[in-house]
């Protein structure tokens, strides 16, 4: 029987699915439960058994996965307590969009592309609420306006694609709100968002609580977000739930071991290194546009700037970051100074070589110099990609994979040699060298992301541009991902760009930081600088988005107050 | 040294079971996942069936196919049937009986005598119609014993000549044939040729002349296709623009035109059809060579290939180690999907009377031979070579339908 205080209240939910290697256990002995008013927080890395149990909460489960009988889901509605799992057909409303509903984190693909986003409103309004078709959009129109769109007729009638990606956000949560529910399930409704627009929509969610009393389930990998809103948090590891208990309790004085590495990986902004020495550059960005042809044709023909005039002086031996948010150029620029991608203005000059007889000592190219010296520059400058999954050539072995380079430039004189340097890096990159003869198929993300830096390394590159290397991967094989980095940097005196949108890995991973946005650089400077004393407007915006456990937001504050009294003091 | 040799395999290692999936390659996998479907499992060996008993036709046919073998004492007869056992007892040995057919009895006598209302009594009495001459008699005590690797008409088993090794193996032998006369399994048509004979004979014509319009067919689209979609840009658009053009010459007419055009050169009636194989082949290449374009321009922005690229690999290398292979499962794939259609074109070419025409034997003849409406009231066991056609476009369909869920990395999601 539920609980009268409860709004949801689920026992013992077991959820396996059915696969060709057997059965899989998904979600274990899970129990919670939900107050009206109350936001509870369920954090775990992909896989975890989040998404599932959502979805079990409105019964949309995947064809082959079981929830067994004992599983207990209980709705208060109405004074009464009704079984979700006893729901059938037209009950079903209930649960999907109706008492409970959902938002989803990649609102583009959660919308009818060729349907206007105020259809698909009022088509939601109507079956729920028995509007008329007038009524619906008046509703639609007034919640448009409720969750901070302006111009809410217009938007209204325009499509998916026409919005921006916060705005689409928005919509999805005034679709969610259209038939009044009392319990919002939020599957990573910000982790596609840049951290400025997550910060606003985080605050829309925070003020819709207080204005209706709904309830929500907020299910995130970010412990930053749900520090910010949730009153309750379950942590989940493998299906089960390893820890839970109100924020304060759990964030601050984490108990499981799997809760202090997610803490871990927060960005630490209490113990950021100063600025390091000054060092030579070993790549000098001088000048570097970079331009794409757009629409148009013949002499209409526009053409978009991905990266406009940047000048760029690298330090050799540093992890220098690149931070901005999507489509600020900083992909471009990185593939540019390995040379593939064309530079319509400046060049990229590797100035700081060590000189090796092998080795030319400087290496020009750029808008003048159109022809790249690949060959002499894929020795120097390597690159280490985002997605582990396409960047490793599905039918070489890992062995062929990582000896590409030394095999496509004939750098080695026999088999045995390039089998041994194959190993002797594979080792450095604490790859299983008796795993060398696998597929790629058969290894996790973050084994991936190793292998594709034995790949970088296997000539002795000097620099390696690393763009987003960590995105794709789990908080925990992030963490050993960037020591291996940092590692790489300490024994080697590697050089490396690293390319984010992810300001916790750049806090926790750089010394020399650098921001862009919309193909411009903001501003740069130390780790420490850029993230206690940010000098721009854009940079301020940026630091003061990510959501900060509270300790970290102290040493702000008094690395700031410092400053403030240096600078009255000088 | 040898630790080193080990881990790449090329010293002979322990083999490790556990290890085996990790260490599968493309193939291996598509082949696991293939297997795991009972349809497709079924259809292969179905149609593996079917290519071998074309492939090794005369062996496994009693009866020559040829005008050379055509029975002239059973015309038009029906199937006859295998029996293990009669009235007159159990026989181990698998039998049929002695077929005899019933001259017309026409009395010509009275037709001489008689005059007009003799006349009118023959018409009228069934004996000229068509279906009367189909009548046979069963002599049930004279039975005809199968014999198996009998010795009958010879025949080249194996013959490697064409392909230029100067071997060739004559043999008499074949899989079952009777003592005395022939044995008609599915019947024989009007000039007493044997029905199953011809079927088995012609299946192998039909696949080989598909193979030859499927490679072909390969070769231009791979050439275009692959040229349009690694270079892009103008090469791409102009490649397409020839395609487009191509797509839109309704087919049949380009074949009426080559059968004239060929008709004029001294061509044996199979050679004609090659030659129109290559035409369906070399015009066909607009599917496959879009999709391989579209193909070749997506692989070609994976990440894989920048990191190629990014590490030193010349373009040739790029394409030949990298970006060929991955095309290789589709192809295949892709050629199996498109056998029945090829098929299907032959036949309904011989159907317009413009690929193959009697006495070869393909199904496309044997299809269209089954239209006449003398043969779908009096002879329905000329429908064999229909069943058999079905049979074998359904196996390439499903053979086709399973690999293609194989190749298809996301299927394992389902």
């Amino acid at each position: 029987m539920i609980d009268q205080e409860n709004l949801l209240q689920i026992n013992d939910l077991n959820v396996s699915f059915n696969t060709d290697e057997g059965s899989v256990q998904a979600v274990e002995k899970l129990c919670m439960s939900i107050k009206p008013a109350e936001i509870v927080g369920l954090v775990g890395e992909s896989g975890s058994g989040k998404s599932v149990t959502a979805k079990a909460i409105m019964r949309m489960t995947a064809r082959n996965a079981v929830v067994a009988k004992q599983s207990q889901l209980l709705l208060q509605h109405q004074e009464q307590s009704i079984d979700i799992m006893r729901l059938r057909g037209d009950g079903l409303k209930l649960v999907r969009g109706g008492v409970v509903s959902m938002i989803f984190q990649e609102p583009m693909a959660s919308f009818a592309p060729a349907i206007t986003v105020g259809d698909q409103i009022v088509q939601c309004i109507q079956i729920h609420l028995g509007y008329s078709r007038e009524e619906a959009r008046a509703e639609g129109i007034r919640l448009f306006d409720r969750v901070g769109i302006n111009e809410p007729e217009k938007r209204f009638d325009q499509y998916v694609y026409e919005l921006s990606g916060g705005m689409r956000q928005r919509a999805m949560i005034a679709m969610a709100l259209s038939s009044k529910p009392k319990l919002l399930i939020a599957d990573e409704p910000t982790t596609a968002l840049d951290v400025t627009i997550q910060a606003q929509v985080l605050e829309l969610l925070l003020e819709l609580r207080e204005q209706t009393g709904m309830a929500m389930l907020f299910i995130t990998h970010d412990l930053g977000v749900i520090s910010k809103v949730a009153d309750k948090v379950m942590v989940m590891q493998k299906g089960r739930v390893v820890e839970s208990g109100s924020v304060k309790q759990v964030l601050y004085s984490p108990q499981h071991q799997y809760t202090k590495r997610l803490l871990d990986a927060l960005p630490h902004l209490s113990d950021l290194p100063y600025a390091p020495e000054r060092q030579s550059p070993i790549v000098k960005v001088e000048d570097v546009t970079i331009s794409y042809p757009q629409s148009g044709a013949g002499r209409n023909k526009q053409s978009f700037q991905a990266v406009k005039s940047i000048s760029l002086a690298l330090p050799k031996g540093q992890i220098i970051g690149l931070v901005g948010e999507s489509g600020s150029g900083k992909t471009s620029l990185g593939k540019a100074i390995l040379g593939a991608a064309s530079i319509s203005e400046g060049q990229i000059n590797y100035c700081g070589l060590n000189g090796d007889s092998s080795i030319v000592s400087n290496i020009v190219f750029g808008a003048k110099a159109k022809k790249v010296p690949r060959k002499a520059l894929a020795k120097v400058a390597q690159m280490v990609f985002q997605d582990p999954h396409s960047s490793l050539n599905p039918r070489m072995t890992v062995r062929d994979i990582i000896a590409e380079p030394l095999e496509a430039m004939k750098l080695t004189r026999s088999r045995a040699e390039t089998d041994q340097r194959v190993i002797d890096i594979a080792k450095r990159c604490q790859i299983d060298v008796t795993h060398l003869r696998r597929f790629p198929h058969a290894f996790s993300g973050g084994q991936r992301q190793r292998i594709s830096i034995a790949r970088a390394l296997i000539c002795q590159p000097q620099f390696i541009v690393a763009d987003e290397s960590v995105a794709a991967l789990d908080v925990s094989t992030q963490a050993e991902i960037l020591s291996l980095f940092k590692q790489l940097r300490d024994d080697l005196g590697l050089t490396i760009l690293f390319i984010s949108h992810d300001l916790s890995v750049i806090a926790n991973l750089c010394d020399w930081v650098c921001v862009m946005r919309q193909g411009e650089l903001v501003e740069q400077g130390s780790v420490r600088q850029i993230f206690l004393t940010p000098q721009q407007q854009y940079t301020q915006q940026l630091i003061a988005a990510i959501p900060l456990l509270d300790n970290h937001q102290k040493a702000i504050d008094t690395e700031q107050s410092e400053v403030e009294l240096l600078s009255a003091a000088g | 040294m040898t630790t080193i040799m080990n881990l790449f395999g090329r010293a002979k290692s322990k083999n490790n079971t556990d290890e085996s999936y990790y260490t599968a390659g493309q193939m291996a996998l598509i082949k696991a996942r293939f297997n795991r479907k009972l349809s497709g499992r079924i259809a292969s060996w179905i149609l593996i069936t079917t290519l071998m008993l074309g492939l090794f036709a005369s062996f496994f046919s009693p009866v020559d196919p040829t005008i050379k073998g055509a029975d002239s004492d059973y015309r038009r007869g029906a199937p006859q049937m295998v029996y293990f056992w009669d009235e007159n007892g159990f026989s181990l040995r698998p039998f049929t009986y002695t077929y005899t057919k019933e001259g017309a009895k026409i009395d010509l006598k009275a037709l001489a005598g008689g005059g007009l209302a003799a006349l009118d009594a023959l018409t009228s009495s069934g004996a000229l119609t068509s279906s009367n001459q189909n009548k046979y008699k069963v002599d049930q005590d004279k039975r005809r014993y199968l014999q198996f690797f009998v010795e009958s008409w010879e025949y080249s088993f194996l013959d490697l000549t064409p392909i230029g090794i100067d071997f060739e193996w004559r043999t008499k032998l074949h899989l079952f044939g009777v003592e005395q006369g022939q044995v008609h399994l599915m019947g024989t048509d009007e000039d007493g040729k044997d029905v199953f004979s011809r079927t088995l004979h012609a299946i192998w014509i039909t696949i080989s002349i598909a193979l030859v319009a499927l490679v072909v067919k390969l070769f231009s689209s791979l050439i275009v296709g692959g040229v349009s979609g690694y270079f892009g840009g103008r090469i791409d658009a102009v490649l397409m623009a020839i395609t487009e053009a191509v797509r839109v010459i309704p087919p049949i007419p380009v074949y009426l035109a080559c059968a004239v055009a060929l008709a004029q050169i001294d061509l044996t009636s199979v050679q004609r059809y090659f030659a129109i194989a290559v035409v369906i082949g070399l015009l066909d290449f607009a599917t496959l060579g879009r999709r391989l374009r579209t193909h070749i321009l997506t692989e070609r922005n994976q990440d894989y290939v920048l990191a190629a690229q990014l590490s030193g690999a010349s373009n040739w290398r790029v394409i030949w180690v990298h970006l060929i292979p991955s095309f290789t499962s589709y192809i295949i794939v892709d050629t199996l999907i498109n056998f029945p259609y090829v098929i299907l074109a032959e036949t309904s070419l011989s159907f317009l009377g413009l690929g193959l025409t009697e006495p070869v034997n393909s199904l496309g003849v044997l299809l269209q031979k089954a239209q006449d409406p003398d043969i779908q009231q009096n002879m329905v066991w000329q429908f064999f070579p229909v069943v058999i056609f079905v049979v074998m476009v359904m196996a390439f369909v499903f053979v086709g339908d399973a690999l293609r869920d194989a190749a298809d990395p996301h299927s394992e999601n389902k």
